[in-house]
């Protein structure tokens, strides 16, 4: 499809972003302390949990280059977070796999038994040693997959606080700089204001003074 | 079309992806080009084999030929570890080798267009811009001057005013105000230039200088610009009156004449004000679109006596460009000379020089630093020489500093850019990479000058490209720049590369390599 030129905006900055719907209004708010506006959100064609965020802020915001470095920063930290929380997610089903081939080793086993059960002396005891291979075999493969599940959810877990915490830290850190910023800005405004005030009146007390002068001039050139 | 059906879930599991426009046309062309290079060098593989197999005594002619090429080689003016490379590639690859060699000869692919670079660098001679002397000044200043003077004909200016930009926003926001104020012309040249936000706001404001009767003169690079700068908008932008001229138009030919690219950043305006720096005409250099992480630029501006170096670099390009003399006189000697006493001297580099004054810049620079040298760059692979001495300053005692992108943008330079930072590292040198960014800021602060340009710290800017930069001692543009780099610093973490065995065998045959990227 062709594109149309996009028209020259020199007073706005926009940015068009694929977020997971399910985070997608707390993103928003994380982006409104960048400066960003929420101005379209459509549905992904392909993807049901993808939507399409797009944004504006004003081109001269304050501390526009920190910010823009803040904003990839909180980018990566949200990926991470969700690249945790996904990995939990396959953790957890690995660990319920695990369990379920064990359940399925005792269950073989225990198949094996029964049909043996009422079958020659070496057949039972082939059932019973089966049996403990496959009680003996689960139990190490549960313990193991404890362990490194366990380590595994942990550590994912810890990855995704970290990314919340580092997510709030980076909104605080971006409302402050707007904050300066915005300050700063309102302090270069009025000490303009306020020179231009001194300039006009300077202005107006210099042309006072010359009508002054010319009406004196007048009257006493009128005396001539 | 197929309508593809609509998933419960995207595999991604990035929570948040910044939408970049996709470019098909352009992917496309690449395709095109890559595909068509690559049939012609299999043709001619084909029928040089042909060759081979006719002609018995053909593999004992072209041992002796490579033999010979390979003295040839180590008896030529390049650098050592060129010569090394060369002679490898021209002694195993026998049977091609001596052929390979010579049809890299820039003298082959590039010879009638130097003759030309050099006629009108005779024609232009007439019109150059005379600068001053350089009496007063520290006497390592007063020696970059003399030998940028004495290889490039690049006079040295006082009387001019530099304010220096630490990102590609801040530089752009000032070129297009400064943009708003054009009366006479409006001279622009950069590598990459790309549909966007930015190039909108350009062309508003240049087609409106255009219409009331302003000059305005674009070039751009074919290949940097080749997948992101429109026909239709280049067509645009031709009929609003500005003229636009392509630097090598980019064919599919195996040529390796095709490598040559113009890599300057370079705005005059009225021939009173100029920039240049790192950033080219593109949403990423403002960080209006993510391509690896926060993207770190930097840029000055000079008013003044020293801007008519960067109008003369300018036309001698253009009428390279144009095929049509140029009369320079009326855009030189419009600037009023600003009370500034510090030294100015605008430089560039290329094919249409004999030395490879970039590089050479930077040599003396490092040369001739005493007690501190600080460098941005977003390529760290030049030769052995200059790594050498980057590292014996440092072992000396100096305090040499080195900043280098934190995310990539090419992945096989980025090996070689963090395995020299760690040989530099071993030796003494602070090397740093910015988090979360990739640092294209081509800068070098000395403790009596500073270099701002175009020039990456690599053989490709050394040797393959035109380019544009600023040499200066001026103290106020110093201190912006120290303050760049300490601002620059915070977000910065030592380099640590962790590599495996394969990782580290992998880096030395780049190591091989090196030389000719």
């Amino acid at each position: 499809m062709k594109k149309r030129p996009v028209a020259a905006d020199f007073d706005y900055d926009y940015i068009a972003l694929e977020v997971k719907r399910a985070k997608a209004e707390r993103f928003r708010r994380c982006c409104e302390h960048f400066g960003w506006e929420q101005i379209g959100r459509t549905a992904d064609r392909r993807y049901a949990d993808v939507v399409h965020l797009r944004f504006r802020r004003p081109h001269d915001v304050p501390a526009k280059d920190a910010l823009q470095l803040l904003q990839v920063r909180l980018e990566l930290a949200w990926n991470a977070g969700g690249r945790a929380e996904n990995a939990l997610a396959a953790h957890t089903l690995f660990a319920l796999l695990g369990l379920l081939a064990v359940a399925v080793c005792l269950l073989a086993a225990g198949v094996l038994l029964l049909v043996f059960l009422w079958a020659t002396t070496w057949a039972r005891a082939l059932g019973f040693v089966l049996a403990g291979l496959g009680v003996l075999v689960g139990a190490e493969g549960l313990r193991r997959l404890a362990g490194v599940t366990g380590k595994s959810r942990q550590k994912h877990r810890a990855a995704i606080i970290a990314a919340r915490r580092q997510i709030r830290a980076l909104c605080a850190a971006a409302r402050a700089l707007r904050a300066a910023g915005e300050e700063q800005a309102a302090a270069i405004a009025a000490n303009s204001s306020a020179a231009d005030g001194a300039a006009d009146k300077a202005a107006q007390t210099k042309n006072a003074a010359a009508a002054a002068g010319s009406a004196e001039g007048a009257a006493q050139g009128g005396g001539i | 079309m197929i309508k593809r059906p609509r998933l419960s879930r995207s595999p991604d599991p990035n929570v948040v992806r910044v939408r970049t426009e996709g470019n098909g046309l352009g992917a496309f062309k690449t395709l095109v080009v890559l595909l068509l290079i690559a049939l012609q060098l299999g043709v001619l593989i084909f029928l040089y084999m042909r060759i081979v197999e006719a002609f018995g005594a053909y593999v004992t002619l072209s041992l002796a030929l490579s033999v010979l090429t390979a003295a040839f080689v180590l008896s030529s003016d390049q650098s050592p570890s060129t010569k090394a490379v060369w002679v490898f590639v021209v002694l195993v690859l026998f049977v091609a080798g001596f052929l390979l060699y010579f049809a890299s000869d820039r003298r082959v692919f590039y010879g009638r267009s130097r003759r030309r670079c050099d006629a009108i660098f005779r024609r232009a001679a007439a019109y150059a811009p005379l600068g001053c002397d350089t009496a007063g000044a520290d006497a390592r200043v007063r020696e970059d001057a003399a030998y940028l003077a004495q290889t490039g004909q690049f006079p040295a200016f006082r009387g001019t005013d530099a304010a220096y930009f630490s990102s590609g926003g801040k530089l752009f926001d000032d070129v297009l105000s400064r943009l708003r104020t054009a009366q006479k012309f409006i001279f622009i040249e950069y590598f990459c230039i790309a549909d966007g936000a930015l190039l909108e706001r350009f062309i508003a404001i240049l087609s409106e200088r255009a219409a009331a009767g302003v000059d305005v003169r674009v070039i751009y690079d074919d290949m940097g610009s080749h997948s992101t700068f429109r026909g239709r908008t280049k067509r645009r932008m031709k009929a609003a009156g500005i003229r636009v001229l392509p630097f090598n138009r980019l064919v599919p030919a195996l040529n390796i004449g095709m490598n040559f690219r113009d890599h300057r950043k370079i705005v005059v305006v009225d021939g009173q004000t100029a920039y240049t720096g790192g950033a080219n005409l593109a949403d990423e250099y403002v960080n209006e679109v993510r391509m690896y992480g926060y993207w770190k630029d930097a840029g000055i501006r000079m008013d003044g006596s020293a801007v008519d170096g960067f109008t003369f670099l300018f036309l001698r390009q253009w009428e390279f460009l144009s095929r049509e003399e140029e009369d320079y006189a009326p855009f030189l000697g419009l600037a009023s000379p600003r009370a500034n006493g510090a030294l100015y001297i605008p430089y560039a580099c290329g094919l249409d020089f004999d030395a490879p004054i970039g590089r050479n810049v930077y040599r003396n620079m490092i040369a001739s630093a005493q007690g501190r040298l600080w460098l941005m760059t977003p390529y760290l692979v030049p030769d052995d020489d200059l790594l050498d001495l980057l590292a014996s300053k440092a072992e000396g005692g100096a305090d040499v500093r080195v900043i280098l992108p934190g995310v990539p943008d090419k992945g096989i330079v980025y090996r070689l850019t963090l395995a020299n930072g760690e040989k530099l590292a071993k030796r003494g040198v602070k090397v740093y990479c910015m988090r979360d960014s990739f640092v294209h800021s081509k800068l070098m602060l000395t403790d009596c000058s500073a270099a701002v340009g175009s020039v990456n710290m690599d053989m490709r800017s050394f040797y393959e490209q035109f380019e544009s930069a600023v040499y200066t001692d001026d103290a106020a543009v110093r201190t912006a720049l120290e303050k760049d780099f300490v601002q620059t610093f915070v977000e910065c973490a030592p380099l640590s590369l962790q590599r495996g065995a394969l990782g580290r065998l992998f880096d030395r045959l780049l190591q091989i390599a090196a030389p000719l990227m």
